[in-house]
């Protein structure tokens, strides 16, 4: 009896104690569908490290769900009179999670040893536009770039460069760091603990330079890497936010106090299009006549209806509609459905039918999550008379194929174009990114056109003229064909209507979000 | 249900399988409206892309019940050779081998099977061969102890004293006493590589290529709630096999 009288009094001052020490709080449990490996989201753009290491972290700038700046660990910036360097003013008093102040040093060595070099995106997108990152004082870096680049802005957030502590990184191999299994950042929730294949916890950074923030005591990334059981744990609350859910399961989350937002952008990207890549080494798929009987003869509307459930549209361009001033509206109706045509293209090209009926045998490599993509590719050209033969893959396994050996005919990627079309669009086509660089220019083109259009894009500074170049290299794309951009699709995002503030366009998914009860 | 029925009814479905829904069909099905439930027109429903699902079903079956037959039969095969080897040769082999079978059957088939399938890809005749390979050891303990018993009989007995050659008594005496047991331990072999396929199916771990009756229910899964009889028209044409193939061959005592 005395024990259990002391037991209830012990509970009762821990209940006390724990609300004391925890003003705000609660708990919030996330579903990420990998284990991460490791948690350095410098060196790597893969989806489960960045959703869960966003967190933990900051990038120069935080971007909002349009894409647009404000501060993060920059309180305030500005370019010089010809574009050719942008200074950054650090705020001051941020405190690396092992108590280190966070200064300028830190944002170099990120940039110089870790971003451009392993981050695929800084590296194809941002490194050959920057000349050096210079130090003036502590609180202050200058980026000298080599021409003007208008998307700098958008190319630092904790998604696109994530700044990491030069105390821990500088002068060391940066993918066999310690520190990549516990890291050290500035952001609003700091390391706990990690068990392999199962979760993640992440706990509130006290010291957070935010004021107020973040409310929630912790996080908890639970891995569950099928998304058919992360939505069932969602609905029998063993989740609490599901950051991209499947277009057919939003149906059944109706009506069960769920809230679904459907964005442009997720963690990792934004303006994601399912696009369809012609590897333009091989004769087959080297050849423009077959790519124009894929454009004339693939129905995207059903992909539109029938794989992602109408979350999303059409391509009408191959820069997505989502960065309006540099998308060319309408300028892939050059290629509507017309299986007739597709077939006549066929049979003038010299692809003859066999005793079957199939004229040719294209391999597709896709990751398994793109099946049904490639399910419909297939009925849809079977009586064109081609067929598909799938080849699914992991991510590391579809980068050595695709970007390392070459060893495929047609691939099915989703790339994100991002906020401006130096982030996620040049790595697509222009020449220079065509090599061993995971998601970079899978078709293998090259076009003198194309590459000086963006080349002068990138060197212009209003959208306006940026607009116009972008819009002239996109004709040539629609003819050339590289690429086939099937659906722009959107991200849905589900948590439970006790919460409020998720942000699933951000890194920062849970830094505003709390419990409403 | 007689077994003979059962047998029938198996056949019939397996040669529908085969006539009806030719290799590479599923990517010729037309396109129709998508997720219909079941009607006149299509009993079964249409799927998230607007075929017929019965045909797919059909289809489905053609990968699942060619994986479970080859499985079988690799599985029959060996497991008749090793069982007659343990249960005729002189006592030292026969430790030797049937420990050898203990080992192998001691291999988890799905286990391995992921292995292989992840390995190799998924392709239908590893998968098969995985199942096939790691089930006999059931086959061949059962085979062992029916030809120990037979060659304990007198009129076995009496052959060897008449003179019968080796080859003469397994041919004209061993072997038509096996077959019961034969047809019988078939069966669970063949139910159980449904199974096995399907699950390894549903994990993703098939041929991408072909759709087998694991895919469908993987894929009728994940859009729980967009059709019931998306996941459950394939689940229960394999629970109505599986049951069919223990009506088939089952004798009335247990085995194993």
């Amino acid at each position: 009896m005395r024990l259990s009288v002391t037991a209830l009094m012990m509970t009762v001052a821990v209940a006390f104690w724990s609300q004391s020490a925890f003003p705000s709080g609660g708990a919030a449990v996330i579903a990420v569908s990998g284990d991460p490996g490791h948690l350095n989201p410098a060196i790597s753009t893969a989806g489960p490290i960045h959703a869960v290491a966003g967190s933990m972290f900051n990038g120069l700038v935080e971007l909002d769900e349009s894409g647009s700046p404000s501060p993060d660990l920059a309180e305030a910036w500005e370019a010089s009179g010809d574009g050719l360097s942008m200074t950054f003013h650090l705020r001051r008093g941020v405190l690396w999670h092992d108590g280190q102040p966070f200064t300028a040093e830190d944002v170099k060595v990120t940039f110089q040893d870790l971003l451009f070099r392993l981050h695929a995106r800084a590296r194809a997108g941002l490194a050959p536009a920057v000349s050096t990152v210079e130090i003036v004082d502590p609180h202050t870096v200058t980026f000298r770039l080599k021409r003007p680049h208008p998307a700098l802005l958008r190319q630092l957030s904790v998604t696109e460069a994530p700044i990491l502590p030069a105390h821990l990184f500088a002068g060391r191999d940066p993918t066999n760091n310690p520190a990549n299994l516990r890291p050290i950042g500035t952001g609003p929730f700091r390391f706990e603990s990690w068990r392999r294949d199962d979760q993640l916890v992440l706990v509130r950074n006290q010291a957070y330079f935010k004021s107020g923030l973040p409310k929630l005591d912790r996080i908890v990334f639970r891995i569950i890497p099928d998304a058919a059981a992360q939505v069932n744990a969602l609905v029998a609350g063993e989740v609490d936010m599901v950051s991209r859910i499947a277009p057919p399961d939003a149906a059944r989350l109706r009506n069960r106090g769920i809230t679904i937002i459907e964005t442009r952008a997720a963690p990792g990207g934004s303006n994601c299009v399912m696009t369809l890549g012609f590897n333009l080494d091989r004769p087959t798929t080297g050849n423009l006549a077959l790519r124009e009987a894929f454009a004339l003869g693939i129905d995207r509307a059903q992909f539109l209806d029938r794989v992602a459930f109408g979350a999303g549209r059409v391509s009408d361009a191959p820069i997505a509609s989502g960065i309006p001033w540099a998308h060319a509206p309408g300028a892939l109706s050059i290629w509507p459905h017309d299986p007739a045509q597709a077939n006549h293209k066929l049979e003038s090209a010299g692809f003859k039918r066999g005793q079957d009926g199939v004229r040719l045998t294209l391999d597709i490599v896709h990751f398994p999550a793109f099946a049904r993509w490639s399910e419909l590719m297939r009925a849809q050209l079977a009586p064109l008379g081609i067929a598909l033969r799938p080849r699914m893959m992991d991510p590391a396994a579809l980068s050595e194929t695709v970007f390392a050996r070459r060893d495929f005919d047609l691939t099915l990627i989703s790339y994100c174009q991002g906020t401006d079309p130096e982030i996620g669009v040049r790595r697509m086509v222009h020449s220079s990114a065509i090599g061993n660089v995971p998601f970079s220019n899978a078709a293998g083109y090259r076009s003198h056109a194309v590459d000086a259009l963006f080349d002068r894009a990138a060197s212009l500074l209003g959208e306006a003229e940026r607009g116009d170049a972008y819009r002239a290299a996109q004709a040539i794309l629609a003819r050339d064909l590289p690429y086939w951009w099937l659906v722009e699709t959107s991200f849905l995002a589900a948590w439970r209507d006790t919460f409020v503030g998720f942000a699933p366009w951000s890194g920062q998914v849970a830094e505003k979000a709390h419990r409403l009860r | 249900m007689t077994r003979g029925v059962a047998a029938g009814l198996l056949a019939v479905l397996y040669l529908t399988c085969l006539l009806f829904a030719p290799a590479g069909a599923l990517d010729h099905l037309p396109l129709g409206t998508p997720l219909l439930p079941p009607s006149a027109s299509h009993p079964f429903g249409t799927d998230d892309l607007g075929r017929d699902l019965l045909a797919a079903v059909l289809q489905g079956g053609r990968t699942s019940l060619t994986v479970a037959a080859t499985a079988t039969s690799v599985a029959l095969g060996v497991g008749l050779i090793v069982g007659l080897v343990a249960g005729l040769a002189p006592p030292f082999l026969d430790e030797i081998v049937m420990r050898a079978t203990e080992i192998v059957a001691s291999l988890p088939t799905l286990l391995l099977a992921i292995l292989v399938a992840s390995l190799f890809g998924g392709s239908t005749l590893a998968l098969a061969l995985v199942i096939g390979l790691t089930r006999w050891p059931v086959i061949a303990r059962l085979l062992r102890i029916e030809t120990i018993t037979v060659c304990a009989q007198p009129y076995l007995r009496a052959a060897v004293a008449l003179g019968a050659s080796p080859a003469a008594i397994v041919h004209r005496h061993v072997l038509p006493a096996l077959v019961p047991t034969l047809a019988a331990s078939s069966g669970i072999v063949f139910g159980g590589a449904i199974l096995a396929e399907a699950a390894l199916a549903f994990v993703g771990l098939g041929d991408p290529a072909v759709t087998s009756w694991g895919q469908m229910i993987a894929n009728g899964f994940a859009m729980l709630g967009l059709g019931w009889w998306l996941y459950t028209m394939p689940a229960l044409v394999v629970v109505m096999v599986a049951g069919l193939v223990a009506a088939a061959t089952l004798q009335t005592r247990m085995l194993v």
